[in-house]
């Protein structure tokens, strides 16, 4: 497997996906600048929750759009030189799909840590009150890879399936979308686990607990652990690897 | 011969669901705006006005620019698959009207979507049934924005030319997009060409105060470009 990942590297230009990458770590961070130019007394006070807030939305915007590029480009080069044919004489059928997974759980991890990085830069530049809760930022961006993960497996599949690229960017645009629009669906929990993308937020650390209009002050509070988001990203990973595999077995070429 | 290029264009473009992003995004923009609008009434004035930035603040800021992107890189996907570029590269017509072809595609299909989000616009204010008169300036957002994303269309024609890549132009729009909020904020949407669609629409705030001429200027400025350079580097190959 280590050998047929070294392909991978080779395969992918490196520079392009470390580029978009970065790209994407920069936007999270201008993102958070962008939110935090004149902080008030409040939200130097929440500072550390409220980015524990904000981040799981900002995932749910970018990450999904994102991952979808990675996938693309990953499976694309395959489609591009019609390779199937030459590398399934060459590798076993999972092999080759093992490890293009393989190169994008590393790229979600990246992200993931990358991500966390930023948020604990950031509470240090602005000064939020306190030391940074490093324990739920940890346990925040374990399972935010696991979202992160499952949508680059769901992007992988599809990108592997259609030669039409089209299709399974314009599904991660959408599921972008679909996330957030679900998002707002306070009252239909279940459905916020059914939707992948919505896992980012169901999965949060903390949320905000109260609004006051008038003195515009916004409180917040610390989540406790969601097993069934947890849960259901996990039914997820399963289905979409055990897919994905089956139809890497069965692929035609 | 513009014609005839426009033609051959959507005849590639034929079994193509091109079209079906296009028609699911703006619905799910305006399902999410009103769903938003209508549960925060007590915070905003029951007003065509706020139903607007409901409807197209995270469409046009987020989710256009990397539709749009979706759909120009397709239109030259399918020239750099199994040596398509050099029948297309061949062809006894101008590199002018070969790009102008697939622009003005990229132009119809965004122009749709664009009166596609009007018109669900229009229908979630009246099954919500808002008590006044439509906008007056709602014309002008809609005029505006078609040429905000016109401008996209050309940067993006120009991006998937020269990246051939499927993927990383869209990666660059929806980078782009987020970066047009910073550009918004600090007034300077006129500088930036993936933050005009929003700008033209008013996304943000529907009563800001917009200058026309500086708008289509820069509009216009970035289409050209855009477009002579993608002139360029295709005469390049």
């Amino acid at each position: 497997m280590n050998n047929y990942l070294k392909l991978e590297f080779r395969k992918n230009h490196m520079g392009m996906l470390l580029f978009l990458t970065a790209a994407f770590l920069g936007l999270n961070l201008m993102w958070l600048m962008i939110s935090l130019q004149n902080p008030n007394e409040s939200q130097l006070h929440w500072g550390w929750m409220m980015m524990l807030a904000q981040m799981p939305i900002i995932g749910a915007v970018l990450s999904p759009t994102f991952m979808a590029v990675i996938a693309s480009r990953i499976a694309d080069v395959e489609h591009k030189g019609s390779t199937f044919k030459l590398l399934y004489t060459l590798q076993s059928r999972t092999s080759l799909y093992h490890a293009k997974l393989l190169l994008g759980m590393i790229f979600a991890a990246g992200i993931s840590i990358g991500q966390a990085l930023v948020l604990i830069a950031v509470g240090n530049i602005v000064h939020f009150e306190g030391s940074a809760p490093v324990e739920k930022i940890t346990l925040y961006y374990i399972m935010s890879f696991g979202v992160t993960f499952a949508s680059y497996l769901l992007q992988l599949d599809l990108s592997l399936r259609f030669r039409n690229q089209m299709a399974p960017l314009a599904i991660g645009i959408l599921g972008s979308f679909c996330g957030l629009f679900v998002m707002y669906l306070y009252q239909f929990r279940i459905l916020q686990h059914i939707v992948l993308w919505t896992n980012y937020v169901t999965l949060s650390a903390s949320v905000m607990s109260s609004y006051d209009p008038e003195t515009r002050i916004v409180q917040y509070e610390w989540c406790p652990v969601n097993w069934y988001g947890i849960a259901a990203v996990g039914v997820w990973t399963i289905m979409l690897y055990l897919w994905g595999r089956r139809m890497a077995e069965r692929r035609e070429v | 011969m513009l014609k005839r290029t426009i033609y051959a264009e959507t005849k590639k473009l034929t079994g193509n669901p091109v079209w079906i992003p296009f028609l699911i995004l703006p619905l799910l923009s305006t399902l999410i705006g009103t769903l938003n609008f209508t549960n925060n009434l007590g915070l905003l004035s029951n007003t065509w006005e706020n139903l607007w930035t409901q409807n197209t603040l995270f469409l046009s800021y987020f989710f256009f620019p990397a539709l749009v992107a979706t759909c120009c890189a397709f239109l030259w996907r399918m020239e750099f698959f199994e040596h398509n570029m050099n029948l297309f590269l061949t062809v006894p017509v101008r590199r002018s009207s070969l790009i102008l072809g697939k622009y003005m595609i990229a132009v119809c299909v965004t122009i749709l979507s664009v009166l596609w989000t009007l018109l669900l616009y229009l229908l979630s204010g009246w099954i919500i049934g808002i008590p006044q008169g439509l906008p007056k300036q709602m014309p002008e957002w809609i005029l505006c924005g078609i040429l905000g994303s016109v401008t996209i269309c050309s940067v993006q024609l120009f991006l998937s030319l020269l990246i051939q890549s499927f993927a990383v132009p869209i990666g660059i729009a929806l980078a782009g997009g987020v970066l047009g909020i910073g550009f918004l904020s600090k007034g300077l949407a006129n500088f930036w060409p993936y933050a005009l669609f929003a700008y033209g629409l008013r996304a943000n705030n529907p009563d800001m105060k917009f200058e026309f001429l500086p708008f289509l200027a820069s509009n216009l400025i970035f289409t050209v470009l855009f477009l002579l350079l993608t002139v360029r580097r295709l005469k390049k190959r």
